[in-house]
C-alpha cells in the first residue's frame, strides 16, 4: 500500500498537490485550523476535517450539511465520536478517519477504534518505540501525525478574548506565550469555538517515513509555505528543517503507576 | 433515581461522606487511576468500602480511567476481575478498550463513562451506549440544551459535575503538563499547568486558571431536564470540605424533592461553599459560555482555608462534654458553629477548653490535639466544629 498524505493547508497554499490529498478543515465545525471551507469551496471527493467536540445544536447543523452534500466528501477525518454516528446514521459512503489527537495511546485501545472506523491517527503523546508497537499491532493500517504544531491542550472558552478584555488589551486571535518556569513556549489561538495551544515549533515526524501507514497527517495551517509541492518533495527527501521539535518521541512521560505485578 | 455522588481519596474521606449525605463514592484503586497522588485504595481496602457502603444500602464505583499506553495493560483483566468479585457497583473508565474488555470477557461490572471522553452531544452519548455503557459522566462544557438532548436520545443515567475544580481545557484533551513537567495528565500526573503563569510579553502575565465550578442554583433544573447523579469533585480534598460541600448539595437535593427550597437556601449554601474551599466557584457552561468573569488572571488565587476546627470524636452524654479533635488554632472566648450529618447548625461561644488530662487550658494550638468542650447539646461522631463566619 502507498502512503498517502493529508495536508492540511495554509492560508496561501491551496494547489494541486500530485498524489496527495488536502484535509480541508470544514466552516463551522472546524476549529482553530486557519481557514476553514463551506462544502461550496471545495472539490468533488474531498477529505474533510472536523476537530471540534460538537455541541447538540452542532450535530444538527452537520447532518444537515453532511446529508447536503454527500458526494462531496471522500473521507472525513474526526474527534468527536458524535461525527462516526452521524455517518452511520446517514449510510454515507465515506472514510472514516478517527483523530482523538490525546487518547489513542495504545495498540489496545487502536484495535478498539479500528472496529468501528476505517483508519485512524495515532495520537503523539507517546515515544518513538511506542508508534513502532502500535504500527505493528494495529489490525488495520493506521496513520500518524508526521509534521505541524501539534495540539497540546483544547479549552471550549475564549482564553485570549478573556485576557485581553480583562487587562483591556487589544485582541489578537494567536500569541506566542512561554511558560514561566521551563521556558516552554506555545502558540495559542483563538476562534469563537475556543482555544488550542500549540506546539511554538513544528514537529517533525520524518523517522517515520518508511513506515506503512493509512495516512501521514501533515498540518502547515500555521507555516508559511508558498508551494505545497516544492514543500513536500523537500520534506519527504529528508532537507533539514531548522527549529523543529520531536515532542515526546524520545522522552518518556513520569506516570505514578505502581510496580508491576499484582493486583493487590 | 437521583444521586448525590462524593469523591473519596482514602477511607476516612469515604466514611465522611457517607455519613455527611453522598448516595455513593467514587475512589480510585492503586492502579489504572486519574489521581495517582491521592493516597488510593488497595484491593484489600477496596473490598472493605464496598461493604461499609452496601451495609449503608449506599454504592461504590471505581475509576479505572487513564489512557493506556502499551506497557499499562498487563494485569487490567486480572484487576477488572477482581473488581467485580469484591462487588464494586461500577467502574468509571474513559479509555474504550477497557469498555471493550468488559464486554467481552463479560466481566460484571457496570460502565460508566468518564467526563475524560468528552461527551457533548447525543449522537457521542449513543456511541458509548451501543458500547454498553450505563452511565455517562458528561463532560462539563455540556450546556443544559445538550444535556436535554442526550437524555432524550439515549435515556440513559446521566451524570454531571456540580461542584468542585475545572480543567481549563475539555478534560482529557490537555496534555500541557506532559510537555511542561513530564508528568503525564492521562495517566494520573497532572501538574496542573493551567494553573501556572505563561508570559505573553505584555506587562500582565498571561493566565488561562478557571474557578471553580459551582451549581447550587441549577440543580432543580438539573433534575428536571434528566440529570440522575451529582457528583463533586475532589478527591484530593480534605475532610472539611467533602462534608461542607456534600451536606450543602444533600440539603438542597433534598429540599427540592419535598418542594421547600428556597431563595434564601441558595443564597445561603452558596455562601458556606464559597468560605469552605480555597477558590472562588461559579456556574460556568450550563447556561452561557464562561467570559472572563469565570476566570482568574493573576496565577493561583487560592486562600488557605482555616475555618475547620475540629472534628468531634464521641459526646458523653453523662458528663455533657464533647471530645474534639483539634484541625485549627482556637482559643476560650471564640464563637464557632458546630454542623453535621443530623445535628443542625448551631452557634456556639467557647468558654472552656480541656486537655486531655482534664486540665483547664485555654487555647487549642496543637494539630490533631485532643480536647473537652461542655456542650449541652449532643453531637455525634463525625460532626464538625468551624469558624462562624454569618448568619442564616
Amino acid at each position: 500500500m502507498k502512503n498517502k498524505y493529508l495536508l492540511i493547508p495554509g492560508e496561501n497554499t491551496l494547489e494541486k498537490v500530485c498524489e496527495s490529498n488536502f484535509l480541508f478543515p470544514l466552516k463551522s465545525f472546524a476549529t482553530n485550523l486557519g481557514k476553514t471551507f463551506s462544502f461550496a469551496e471545495i472539490p468533488e471527493s474531498s477529505y474533510i476535517y472536523i476537530n471540534r467536540l460538537l455541541h447538540a445544536k452542532d450535530i444538527l447543523l452537520l447532518k444537515e450539511e453532511l446529508s447536503q452534500n454527500k458526494n462531496k466528501i471522500k473521507g472525513i477525518v474526526f474527534e468527536d465520536l458524535g461525527v462516526l454516528e452521524v455517518i452511520k446514521e446517514l449510510d454515507l459512503k465515506v472514510e472514516k478517519i478517527l483523530y482523538l489527537t490525546h487518547a489513542t495511546c495504545s495498540s489496545y485501545t487502536v484495535n478498539t477504534f479500528l472496529e468501528y472506523v476505517d483508519t485512524l491517527i495515532l495520537a503523539n503523546d507517546i515515544t518513538k518505540e511506542e508508534v513502532l508497537s502500535v504500527l505493528a499491532k494495529s489490525s488495520k493500517p493506521i496513520g500518524l501525525y508526521l509534521y505541524g504544531h501539534l495540539p497540546y491542550m483544547y479549552s471550549r472558552r475564549t482564553l485570549l478574548t478573556n485576557f485581553s478584555k480583562h487587562f483591556h488589551m487589544s485582541e489578537p486571535k494567536i500569541r506566542l506565550v512561554k511558560e514561566k518556569v521551563s521556558g516552554k513556549e506555545f502558540l495559542v489561538s483563538e476562534d469563537e469555538f475556543g482555544t488550542i495551544f500549540y506546539d511554538a515549533l513544528p514537529y517533525d515526524g520524518r523517522d517515520f517515513l518508511d513506515e506503512k501507514v493509512s495516512y501521514f497527517l501533515i498540518d502547515l495551517h500555521l507555516e508559511k509555505v508558498e508551494s505545497m509541492a516544492t514543500w513536500l518533495k523537500d520534506f519527504v527527501n529528508k532537507k533539514p528543517l531548522p527549529n523543529t521539535t520531536r515532542a515526546f518521541l524520545d522522552k518518556k512521560v513520569i506516570v505514578r503507576l505502581p510496580p508491576k505485578g499484582g493486583v493487590r | 433515581m437521583i444521586e448525590l455522588l462524593a469523591p473519596a481519596g482514602d477511607f476516612e474521606k469515604l466514611k465522611i461522606a457517607y455519613a455527611y449525605g453522598a448516595d455513593a463514592v467514587y475512589v480510585g484503586g492503586k492502579h489504572f487511576s486519574l489521581r495517582a497522588n491521592a493516597k488510593n485504595f488497595s484491593m484489600e481496602e477496596l473490598k472493605e468500602a464496598v461493604l461499609y457502603a452496601h451495609n449503608l444500602g449506599k454504592k461504590l464505583y471505581v475509576t479505572v480511567n487513564i489512557i493506556f499506553h502499551e506497557d499499562d495493560v498487563s494485569f487490567l483483566e486480572e484487576y477488572l476481575l477482581e473488581l467485580a468479585k469484591i462487588g464494586v457497583d461500577a467502574v468509571i473508565v474513559s479509555d474504550v478498550y477497557v469498555i471493550s474488555l468488559i464486554q467481552k470477557k463479560k466481566i460484571p461490572l457496570e460502565v460508566h463513562v468518564s467526563t475524560q471522553a468528552s461527551i457533548l452531544n447525543e449522537m457521542s452519548a449513543l456511541f458509548y451506549k451501543n458500547m454498553g455503557a450505563k452511565r455517562l459522566v458528561l463532560a462539563r462544557e455540556a450546556s443544559r440544551e445538550d444535556i436535554k438532548k442526550i437524555k432524550e436520545k439515549t435515556n440513559l443515567d446521566l451524570e454531571c459535575f456540580v461542584h468542585g475544580a475545572m480543567c481549563t481545557s475539555f478534560s482529557g484533551r490537555c496534555v500541557l503538563s506532559n510537555v511542561v513537567t513530564g508528568r503525564d495528565a492521562n495517566r494520573g500526573g497532572c501538574a496542573q499547568v493551567c494553573r501556572f503563569l505563561f508570559d505573553a510579553g505584555e506587562e500582565e502575565p498571561f493566565s488561562i486558571t478557571s474557578k471553580d465550578l459551582n451549581m447550587v442554583e441549577f440543580v432543580e433544573e438539573m433534575i428536571r431536564i434528566g440529570v440522575n447523579s451529582f457528583k463533586v469533585e475532589g478527591r484530593m480534598r480534605g475532610i472539611y470540605y467533602i462534608a461542607t460541600v456534600i451536606l450543602s448539595y444533600r440539603r438542597i437535593i433534598d429540599k427540592i424533592q419535598n418542594h421547600s427550597l428556597t431563595k434564601e437556601d441558595q443564597e445561603y449554601y452558596t455562601k458556606v461553599l464559597n468560605r469552605c474551599a480555597n477558590r472562588e466557584s461559579t456556574p460556568q457552561f450550563f447556561h452561557k459560555l464562561p467570559t472572563e468573569e469565570e476566570q482568574y488572571f493573576l496565577g493561583r488565587e487560592e486562600v488557605s482555608n482555616q475555618d475547620f476546627l475540629g472534628l468531634v470524636l464521641d459526646y458523653d452524654e453523662k458528663t455533657g462534654k464533647v471530645k474534639l479533635e483539634q484541625r485549627n488554632y482556637f482559643k476560650v472566648g471564640d464563637i464557632v458553629e458546630f454542623f453535621g450529618p443530623d445535628t443542625e447548625t448551631f452557634t456556639y461561644q467557647i468558654h472552656t477548653i480541656e486537655n486531655d488530662v482534664g486540665e483547664s487550658i485555654s487555647v487549642a494550638n496543637h494539630p490533631n490535639m485532643i480536647v473537652y468542650l461542655p456542650l449541652e447539646k449532643p453531637l455525634k461522631a463525625f460532626d464538625m466544629m468551624r469558624v462562624k463566619a454569618f448568619d442564616k
